[in-house]
Protein backbone atom coordinates (compact mmCIF):
# COMPACT_ATOMS: atom_id res chain seq x y z
CA UNK A 1 0.00 0.00 0.00
CA UNK A 2 1.33 3.31 -0.87
CA UNK A 3 1.86 6.40 1.76
CA UNK A 4 -1.21 7.90 0.23
CA UNK A 5 -3.52 4.51 0.28
CA UNK A 6 -2.55 4.13 4.39
CA UNK A 7 -3.25 7.82 4.94
CA UNK A 8 -6.98 7.25 3.58
CA UNK A 9 -7.21 4.06 5.26
CA UNK A 10 -6.16 6.03 8.32
CA UNK A 11 -8.54 8.65 7.80
CA UNK A 12 -11.51 6.11 6.94
CA UNK A 13 -10.95 4.67 10.27
CA UNK A 14 -9.97 7.46 12.01
CA UNK A 15 -14.09 8.69 10.51
CA UNK A 16 -15.95 5.26 10.81
CA UNK A 17 -14.72 5.47 14.77
CA UNK A 18 -15.93 8.95 15.20
CA UNK A 19 -19.02 8.01 13.34
CA UNK A 20 -19.55 5.01 16.05
CA UNK A 21 -18.91 7.22 18.97
CA UNK A 22 -21.34 9.63 18.41
CA UNK A 23 -24.70 7.57 16.88
CA UNK A 24 -26.69 6.72 19.22
CA UNK A 25 -28.66 4.07 20.10
CA UNK A 26 -32.71 4.05 20.72
CA UNK A 27 -33.68 2.30 23.83
CA UNK A 28 -36.96 2.13 25.28
CA UNK A 29 -37.96 0.62 28.28
CA UNK A 30 -41.45 0.05 30.02
CA UNK A 31 -43.00 0.22 32.95
CA UNK A 32 -45.03 -0.87 34.91
CA UNK A 33 -47.45 2.06 34.71
CA UNK A 34 -47.61 1.58 30.98
CA UNK A 35 -45.46 4.06 29.58
CA UNK A 36 -42.38 3.87 27.78
CA UNK A 37 -39.58 5.92 27.84
CA UNK A 38 -37.29 6.00 25.11
CA UNK A 39 -34.12 7.00 25.29
CA UNK A 40 -30.68 8.00 23.00
CA UNK A 41 -27.93 5.73 24.32
CA UNK A 42 -24.42 6.33 23.93
CA UNK A 43 -21.19 4.36 23.30
CA UNK A 44 -21.81 0.95 24.62
CA UNK A 45 -19.07 0.79 27.05
CA UNK A 46 -18.65 -2.07 29.46
CA UNK A 47 -17.26 0.17 32.60
CA UNK A 48 -16.96 3.72 33.64
CA UNK A 49 -19.63 5.81 34.92
CA UNK A 50 -22.97 5.94 33.42
CA UNK A 51 -24.74 9.26 33.38
CA UNK A 52 -28.79 9.43 33.36
CA UNK A 53 -29.14 12.85 31.63
CA UNK A 54 -32.82 13.97 31.92
CA UNK A 55 -34.28 16.53 29.50
CA UNK A 56 -37.71 17.19 27.75
CA UNK A 57 -38.30 21.33 28.66
CA UNK A 58 -36.99 22.10 25.39
CA UNK A 59 -37.29 18.92 23.23
CA UNK A 60 -34.45 17.62 22.08
CA UNK A 61 -31.12 20.19 21.89
CA UNK A 62 -28.56 19.20 19.36
CA UNK A 63 -26.00 20.76 21.67
CA UNK A 64 -26.90 18.08 24.50
CA UNK A 65 -26.58 15.27 22.18
CA UNK A 66 -23.14 15.90 20.88
CA UNK A 67 -22.17 16.97 24.70
CA UNK A 68 -23.40 12.96 25.16
CA UNK A 69 -21.06 11.95 22.34
CA UNK A 70 -18.37 13.64 24.30
CA UNK A 71 -18.48 11.94 27.32
CA UNK A 72 -19.06 8.98 25.67
CA UNK A 73 -15.58 9.32 23.83
CA UNK A 74 -14.33 9.78 27.44
CA UNK A 75 -15.59 6.22 28.09
CA UNK A 76 -18.69 6.89 29.90
CA UNK A 77 -22.08 5.84 28.65
CA UNK A 78 -24.60 8.28 28.15
CA UNK A 79 -28.38 7.68 28.32
CA UNK A 80 -30.40 10.82 27.24
CA UNK A 81 -33.79 10.81 27.92
CA UNK A 82 -37.08 13.13 27.35
CA UNK A 83 -39.08 12.95 30.11
CA UNK A 84 -42.27 14.77 28.53
CA UNK A 85 -42.52 12.53 25.19
CA UNK A 86 -43.91 9.14 27.23
CA UNK A 87 -46.99 11.45 28.69
CA UNK A 88 -47.81 13.75 25.77
CA UNK A 89 -46.44 16.66 27.88
CA UNK A 90 -45.77 19.87 25.93
CA UNK A 91 -42.72 21.02 26.19
CA UNK A 92 -42.98 23.55 29.06
CA UNK A 93 -41.39 23.49 32.38
CA UNK A 94 -45.20 23.33 34.17
CA UNK A 95 -45.60 19.41 32.88
CA UNK A 96 -42.66 18.61 34.81
CA UNK A 97 -44.62 18.02 37.63
CA UNK A 98 -47.01 15.69 36.16
CA UNK A 99 -44.24 13.39 35.35
CA UNK A 100 -44.74 10.52 37.74
CA UNK A 101 -42.53 9.69 40.69
CA UNK A 102 -43.36 6.08 40.76
CA UNK A 103 -42.04 5.94 36.61
CA UNK A 104 -38.69 7.95 37.65
CA UNK A 105 -38.23 5.66 40.47
CA UNK A 106 -38.79 2.55 38.78
CA UNK A 107 -37.26 3.42 35.60
CA UNK A 108 -33.68 4.86 38.13
CA UNK A 109 -33.94 0.69 39.19
CA UNK A 110 -33.99 -0.42 36.16
CA UNK A 111 -30.70 1.47 35.67
CA UNK A 112 -29.36 0.62 38.65
CA UNK A 113 -29.54 -3.38 37.75
CA UNK A 114 -28.58 -2.41 34.20
CA UNK A 115 -25.59 -1.52 35.20
CA UNK A 116 -25.12 -3.27 38.50
CA UNK A 117 -22.06 -2.29 40.04
CA UNK A 118 -21.44 1.33 37.89
CA UNK A 119 -21.72 4.88 39.05
CA UNK A 120 -24.72 6.30 38.18
CA UNK A 121 -24.63 10.63 37.57
CA UNK A 122 -28.10 12.09 37.10
CA UNK A 123 -27.70 15.34 34.60
CA UNK A 124 -30.53 17.88 34.39
CA UNK A 125 -30.62 21.35 33.28
CA UNK A 126 -33.18 24.55 34.74
CA UNK A 127 -36.42 23.54 35.70
CA UNK A 128 -35.95 19.43 34.59
CA UNK A 129 -33.44 19.68 37.81
CA UNK A 130 -36.50 18.35 39.24
CA UNK A 131 -36.76 15.09 37.19
CA UNK A 132 -33.40 13.76 38.86
CA UNK A 133 -33.83 14.43 42.57
CA UNK A 134 -37.32 13.35 42.31
CA UNK A 135 -36.15 10.10 41.06
CA UNK A 136 -33.12 9.82 43.51
CA UNK A 137 -35.89 10.81 46.56
CA UNK A 138 -38.75 8.29 44.93
CA UNK A 139 -36.56 5.43 45.22
CA UNK A 140 -34.93 6.28 48.23
CA UNK A 141 -38.79 5.69 49.70
CA UNK A 142 -39.78 3.09 48.12
CA UNK A 143 -36.68 1.25 48.77
CA UNK A 144 -35.20 2.19 52.21
CA UNK A 145 -32.03 3.10 51.29
CA UNK A 146 -29.99 5.66 50.21
CA UNK A 147 -30.30 5.95 46.17
CA UNK A 148 -28.51 4.44 43.88
CA UNK A 149 -26.66 7.33 42.46
CA UNK A 150 -23.48 8.87 42.84
CA UNK A 151 -24.53 11.91 42.67
CA UNK A 152 -26.05 14.80 40.20
CA UNK A 153 -24.98 17.66 37.79
CA UNK A 154 -27.62 20.36 38.01
CA UNK A 155 -26.94 23.30 35.38
CA UNK A 156 -28.44 26.33 36.77
CA UNK A 157 -31.25 24.35 38.77
CA UNK A 158 -34.53 26.60 38.98
CA UNK A 159 -35.91 25.08 41.69
CA UNK A 160 -38.21 27.96 43.38
CA UNK A 161 -42.01 27.57 43.44
CA UNK A 162 -43.54 30.80 41.58
CA UNK A 163 -41.19 32.76 43.87
CA UNK A 164 -43.31 36.24 44.51
CA UNK A 165 -41.42 39.27 44.55
CA UNK A 166 -40.70 40.37 48.11
CA UNK A 167 -40.84 37.16 49.44
CA UNK A 168 -38.86 34.78 50.73
CA UNK A 169 -39.05 31.84 48.07
CA UNK A 170 -39.99 28.42 48.75
CA UNK A 171 -38.25 25.68 46.99
CA UNK A 172 -39.76 22.66 45.52
CA UNK A 173 -40.41 20.43 48.19
CA UNK A 174 -37.86 17.65 46.65
CA UNK A 175 -34.76 19.55 47.77
CA UNK A 176 -35.36 19.09 51.46
CA UNK A 177 -36.02 15.56 50.43
CA UNK A 178 -32.67 14.82 48.35
CA UNK A 179 -29.79 13.23 49.98
CA UNK A 180 -26.98 13.36 47.42
CA UNK A 181 -24.02 14.64 46.49
CA UNK A 182 -24.20 17.87 43.93
CA UNK A 183 -22.32 19.68 41.36
CA UNK A 184 -24.60 22.83 40.79
CA UNK A 185 -23.31 24.96 38.22
CA UNK A 186 -24.53 28.24 38.01
CA UNK A 187 -24.06 30.53 35.21
CA UNK A 188 -22.48 34.41 36.71
CA UNK A 189 -25.11 36.48 34.62
CA UNK A 190 -27.90 34.97 36.21
CA UNK A 191 -30.66 35.95 39.45
CA UNK A 192 -29.60 32.51 40.61
CA UNK A 193 -25.54 33.51 40.58
CA UNK A 194 -26.55 35.98 43.25
CA UNK A 195 -28.94 33.61 45.05
CA UNK A 196 -26.55 30.15 44.77
CA UNK A 197 -25.83 30.25 48.72
CA UNK A 198 -29.27 30.11 49.83
CA UNK A 199 -29.82 27.15 47.27
CA UNK A 200 -26.79 25.62 48.99
CA UNK A 201 -27.92 25.78 52.51
CA UNK A 202 -31.33 24.84 51.25
CA UNK A 203 -29.62 21.17 49.98
CA UNK A 204 -27.01 21.27 52.89
CA UNK A 205 -29.26 21.22 55.35
CA UNK A 206 -31.52 18.58 53.59
CA UNK A 207 -28.80 16.48 53.99
CA UNK A 208 -26.81 16.43 50.35
CA UNK A 209 -23.35 17.16 50.05
CA UNK A 210 -23.01 20.56 47.52
CA UNK A 211 -20.05 22.00 45.12
CA UNK A 212 -21.27 24.92 43.44
CA UNK A 213 -19.31 26.15 40.21
CA UNK A 214 -19.61 29.35 39.14
CA UNK A 215 -19.66 29.95 34.76
CA UNK A 216 -18.19 33.54 34.33
CA UNK A 217 -19.69 35.52 31.26
CA UNK A 218 -22.94 32.63 30.87
CA UNK A 219 -26.54 33.15 31.29
CA UNK A 220 -28.87 30.59 32.04
CA UNK A 221 -29.60 28.02 29.12
CA UNK A 222 -25.97 28.95 27.15
CA UNK A 223 -25.96 26.52 24.97
CA UNK A 224 -29.77 26.26 24.34
CA UNK A 225 -30.38 30.33 23.60
CA UNK A 226 -31.72 32.40 20.38
CA UNK A 227 -29.62 35.37 21.67
CA UNK A 228 -26.39 33.37 22.43
CA UNK A 229 -22.96 35.60 22.22
CA UNK A 230 -20.05 34.45 20.61
CA UNK A 231 -18.64 33.03 24.27
CA UNK A 232 -22.09 31.14 25.13
CA UNK A 233 -21.74 29.93 21.55
CA UNK A 234 -18.07 28.13 22.18
CA UNK A 235 -19.08 27.47 25.59
CA UNK A 236 -21.82 25.43 24.46
CA UNK A 237 -19.97 23.96 21.56
CA UNK A 238 -17.87 22.58 24.74
CA UNK A 239 -20.69 21.36 27.28
CA UNK A 240 -19.39 18.26 27.23
CA UNK A 241 -15.88 19.10 28.36
CA UNK A 242 -17.48 21.44 31.14
CA UNK A 243 -19.77 18.49 32.65
CA UNK A 244 -16.82 15.79 31.86
CA UNK A 245 -14.98 16.76 35.19
CA UNK A 246 -18.01 17.00 37.53
CA UNK A 247 -19.38 13.65 36.56
CA UNK A 248 -16.22 12.30 36.59
CA UNK A 249 -15.54 13.73 40.22
CA UNK A 250 -18.93 12.34 41.57
CA UNK A 251 -18.78 8.94 40.02
CA UNK A 252 -15.31 8.73 42.24
CA UNK A 253 -16.34 10.65 45.25
CA UNK A 254 -19.33 8.20 46.01
CA UNK A 255 -19.56 4.36 45.58
CA UNK A 256 -23.82 3.60 45.17
CA UNK B 1 -46.90 9.63 12.85
CA UNK B 2 -50.08 9.66 14.77
CA UNK B 3 -48.10 10.24 18.17
CA UNK B 4 -46.48 13.15 16.63
CA UNK B 5 -48.95 14.95 15.61
CA UNK B 6 -50.58 14.34 18.67
CA UNK B 7 -47.30 15.81 20.67
CA UNK B 8 -47.76 19.01 18.31
CA UNK B 9 -51.42 19.52 18.52
CA UNK B 10 -50.90 19.51 22.38
CA UNK B 11 -47.95 21.66 22.92
CA UNK B 12 -49.34 23.98 20.40
CA UNK B 13 -52.53 24.69 22.61
CA UNK B 14 -50.95 24.39 25.91
CA UNK B 15 -48.27 27.19 24.59
CA UNK B 16 -51.07 29.43 23.41
CA UNK B 17 -52.56 28.85 26.77
CA UNK B 18 -49.61 29.40 28.62
CA UNK B 19 -48.80 32.66 26.59
CA UNK B 20 -52.09 34.16 27.56
CA UNK B 21 -51.38 32.68 31.44
CA UNK B 22 -48.18 34.13 32.36
CA UNK B 23 -48.12 37.14 30.53
CA UNK B 24 -46.52 39.96 33.27
CA UNK B 25 -48.42 42.24 34.78
CA UNK B 26 -48.82 44.34 37.92
CA UNK B 27 -49.96 42.39 41.08
CA UNK B 28 -50.92 44.54 44.25
CA UNK B 29 -49.06 43.59 47.20
CA UNK B 30 -49.94 43.97 50.84
CA UNK B 31 -48.26 47.01 51.68
CA UNK B 32 -45.49 46.99 53.82
CA UNK B 33 -42.49 49.30 54.06
CA UNK B 34 -39.77 49.28 51.07
CA UNK B 35 -36.91 48.18 52.04
CA UNK B 36 -33.88 50.20 52.40
CA UNK B 37 -32.21 51.18 48.89
CA UNK B 38 -29.54 54.52 49.10
CA UNK B 39 -26.95 53.73 46.56
CA UNK B 40 -24.25 55.53 43.69
CA UNK B 41 -25.22 56.23 40.26
CA UNK B 42 -23.87 55.65 37.77
CA UNK B 43 -23.27 59.16 36.63
CA UNK B 44 -21.52 59.54 39.85
CA UNK B 45 -24.17 60.73 42.27
CA UNK B 46 -25.91 58.91 44.66
CA UNK B 47 -29.91 58.31 45.69
CA UNK B 48 -31.66 57.10 48.63
CA UNK B 49 -35.19 55.91 48.62
CA UNK B 50 -35.64 57.26 51.87
CA UNK B 51 -35.47 61.19 50.47
CA UNK B 52 -38.29 60.29 47.83
CA UNK B 53 -41.21 60.58 50.78
CA UNK B 54 -44.46 61.81 48.70
CA UNK B 55 -43.41 60.83 45.66
CA UNK B 56 -44.36 57.50 43.71
CA UNK B 57 -41.20 55.38 42.48
CA UNK B 58 -40.91 52.55 40.35
CA UNK B 59 -38.10 50.55 41.28
CA UNK B 60 -36.49 48.05 38.66
CA UNK B 61 -33.92 45.41 39.45
CA UNK B 62 -32.29 44.37 36.08
CA UNK B 63 -28.94 43.78 34.26
CA UNK B 64 -27.78 44.21 31.19
CA UNK B 65 -27.63 40.50 30.51
CA UNK B 66 -31.17 40.18 30.61
CA UNK B 67 -32.88 40.64 27.59
CA UNK B 68 -36.61 41.16 28.74
CA UNK B 69 -34.80 44.07 30.92
CA UNK B 70 -33.42 46.01 28.16
CA UNK B 71 -36.58 45.52 26.07
CA UNK B 72 -39.02 46.89 28.97
CA UNK B 73 -36.51 50.02 29.32
CA UNK B 74 -37.54 52.39 26.54
CA UNK B 75 -41.09 52.22 27.54
CA UNK B 76 -40.04 53.62 30.97
CA UNK B 77 -38.17 55.88 29.80
CA UNK B 78 -41.32 57.10 27.82
CA UNK B 79 -43.63 56.99 30.89
CA UNK B 80 -40.57 59.18 32.74
CA UNK B 81 -41.17 61.42 29.89
CA UNK B 82 -44.56 61.26 30.05
CA UNK B 83 -44.99 62.42 34.09
CA UNK B 84 -42.10 64.44 34.76
CA UNK B 85 -44.20 67.10 35.72
CA UNK B 86 -45.57 64.95 38.56
CA UNK B 87 -44.44 63.74 41.84
CA UNK B 88 -43.02 60.09 40.00
CA UNK B 89 -39.76 58.65 40.39
CA UNK B 90 -38.11 55.87 38.18
CA UNK B 91 -34.88 54.04 40.31
CA UNK B 92 -33.33 51.16 37.85
CA UNK B 93 -30.92 49.40 40.37
CA UNK B 94 -28.49 47.31 37.99
CA UNK B 95 -27.79 44.15 39.50
CA UNK B 96 -24.13 43.30 40.05
CA UNK B 97 -22.41 45.01 36.95
CA UNK B 98 -19.72 47.51 36.18
CA UNK B 99 -19.73 50.55 35.13
CA UNK B 100 -17.83 49.46 32.28
CA UNK B 101 -20.73 46.80 31.40
CA UNK B 102 -23.90 49.45 31.65
CA UNK B 103 -22.29 52.22 29.82
CA UNK B 104 -22.28 50.68 26.35
CA UNK B 105 -25.98 49.81 26.79
CA UNK B 106 -27.36 53.68 27.54
CA UNK B 107 -25.52 54.49 24.06
CA UNK B 108 -27.87 52.13 22.48
CA UNK B 109 -31.08 52.98 24.77
CA UNK B 110 -30.36 56.65 26.17
CA UNK B 111 -32.22 56.69 29.57
CA UNK B 112 -32.92 59.99 31.78
CA UNK B 113 -33.89 58.32 35.23
CA UNK B 114 -31.15 57.24 37.72
CA UNK B 115 -29.02 53.95 36.89
CA UNK B 116 -28.29 52.98 40.26
CA UNK B 117 -25.29 50.35 40.78
CA UNK B 118 -25.63 47.51 43.19
CA UNK B 119 -22.68 46.18 42.07
CA UNK B 120 -22.52 43.11 45.00
CA UNK B 121 -26.41 42.49 44.50
CA UNK B 122 -27.00 43.29 48.48
CA UNK B 123 -30.05 45.28 48.11
CA UNK B 124 -31.67 43.34 45.41
CA UNK B 125 -31.18 40.10 47.82
CA UNK B 126 -32.19 42.64 50.75
CA UNK B 127 -35.31 43.59 48.22
CA UNK B 128 -35.83 39.27 47.66
CA UNK B 129 -35.68 39.69 44.05
CA UNK B 130 -35.04 36.64 42.24
CA UNK B 131 -35.69 36.92 38.56
CA UNK B 132 -35.01 39.54 36.92
CA UNK B 133 -36.58 41.88 35.54
CA UNK B 134 -38.15 42.42 39.09
CA UNK B 135 -40.22 45.86 39.68
CA UNK B 136 -41.76 47.65 42.54
CA UNK B 137 -44.27 50.33 42.58
CA UNK B 138 -43.15 52.30 45.96
CA UNK B 139 -46.16 54.97 47.43
CA UNK B 140 -45.82 58.56 48.20
CA UNK B 141 -45.70 56.85 51.97
CA UNK B 142 -42.57 54.15 51.05
CA UNK B 143 -44.91 51.35 50.73
CA UNK B 144 -44.52 48.88 48.51
CA UNK B 145 -48.38 48.56 46.91
CA UNK B 146 -47.22 46.80 43.35
CA UNK B 147 -44.81 44.32 42.56
CA UNK B 148 -43.78 42.64 38.64
CA UNK B 149 -41.85 39.79 37.82
CA UNK B 150 -41.15 39.87 34.55
CA UNK B 151 -41.47 42.90 31.78
CA UNK B 152 -44.05 44.97 30.50
CA UNK B 153 -44.37 48.02 28.18
CA UNK B 154 -44.71 50.64 31.03
CA UNK B 155 -46.29 53.51 28.96
CA UNK B 156 -49.55 51.57 28.08
CA UNK B 157 -52.46 52.47 29.93
CA UNK B 158 -53.56 49.37 32.59
CA UNK B 159 -49.38 50.53 34.05
CA UNK B 160 -50.17 54.13 33.41
CA UNK B 161 -53.70 53.56 35.07
CA UNK B 162 -52.28 51.90 38.11
CA UNK B 163 -49.87 54.37 38.62
CA UNK B 164 -52.11 57.21 37.82
CA UNK B 165 -54.12 55.87 40.81
CA UNK B 166 -50.98 55.67 43.07
CA UNK B 167 -50.52 59.57 42.30
CA UNK B 168 -54.04 60.75 43.38
CA UNK B 169 -53.76 59.15 46.74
Amino acid sequence: MTNMGKLLALFLCLALASLAQAAPIEESVTLASGSTVTSHRYTEAQTGAVVLWLTGQYGRIEVEHRAAAHLSGSGMEVWLTDWLAPYFLPQAAGSLAQVPDTDLAEWLEYMRQRHAGRSLVLVASGHATTLPLRAAAAWRVRYGMPAPVAGAVLLWPLLYQDPEPGEDPEYDPVVSQTRLDLAILVPMSSAGYWWRGAMQAAFETAGSRVRVTVLPGLRDRFYHRGDANALEQAEGARLGEILAPHIASLSKETKP
Amino acid sequence: MKRALLLLITGLSLSLVGLTATAAQLKPTKPRAAPELSLPTLDGGSVNLGDLRGRVVLVNFWAVWCPPCRKEMPSMERLSKRLAERPFTILASNAGETPEQVRPFLKEVPLTFPILLDQDSARMKAWRVFVLPTSFLVDKQGQIRYSLSGHIEWDEPEAVAVIEKLLAE
